[in-house]
């Protein structure tokens, strides 16, 4: 006895494919020196798309908006009124 | 596409092979495949389980291949229902090519 399942010549279920499953290389964005670290002129401490960290005392943003530092020191990140916030460098005592 | 071949011999039909996809809705949805699937399906087992005529039915991914037995004498009386109900199916996938021309095709093979 042939027993077939009324979808037998049809596509199976499933089988549909998505338009999604596309993502770019990750940028590795945030923090590269954390708070109270000590830093060398040049050394990058924030990288970032944008302002979301503002450039504070001694560092210095570049054109990909990475905040670097300017002089030798000790990283601070601080608050800049009311919600924003910008790192600096102070130099050491 | 779904393909119906129709095998002929000294213009009898003996046999024949459906397979594919119809393609014409999801699954679930796809009507052209549910009444080729329900047309096979009857005429198959009206030849081997109603009519009791030898026939080897064979079952693949999305294929149905039946044959009937050929005793090599002159066809009896059940070859020749054999051959009847397989023109029937014949006929009947012909009517449901036309309404899904997108979807089932008929080919008639001389073995």
């Amino acid at each position: 006895m042939l027993r077939l399942s009324m979808q037998f010549f049809a596509h199976k279920k499933g089988v549909g494919s998505t338009k999604n499953g596309r993502d770019s290389e990750s940028k590795r964005l945030g923090a590269k020196r954390a708070d109270g670290q000590f830093v060398l002129a040049g050394n990058i401490l924030y990288k970032q798309r944008g302002t979301h960290i503002h450039p504070g005392e001694n560092v210095g943003r570049g054109s990909d908006d990475s905040l670097f530092a300017k002089i030798d020191g000790i990283v601070k990140y601080e608050r800049m009124g009311r919600d924003r916030k910008k790192v600096s460098v102070y130099a050491q005592q | 596409m779904i393909t119906a071949e129709f095998y002929l011999q000294e213009e009898k039909l003996i046999g024949f092979s459906v397979r594919g996809h119809a393609g014409f809705a999801d699954f679930g949805r796809d009507i052209a495949c549910a009444s080729v699937t329900s047309a096979v399906e009857m005429a198959a087992n009206g030849i081997t389980e109603i009519l009791k005529i030898p026939a080897a039915v064979e079952l693949f991914e999305n294929e149905v291949k039946l044959l009937l037995s050929q005793s090599g004498k002159e066809p009896g009386e059940s070859s020749r229902e054999g051959f009847a109900f397989i023109q029937a199916l014949r006929l009947h996938l012909e009517l449901l090519a036309r309404e899904f021309p997108e979807n089932i095709r008929i080919i008639d093979l001389e073995v």
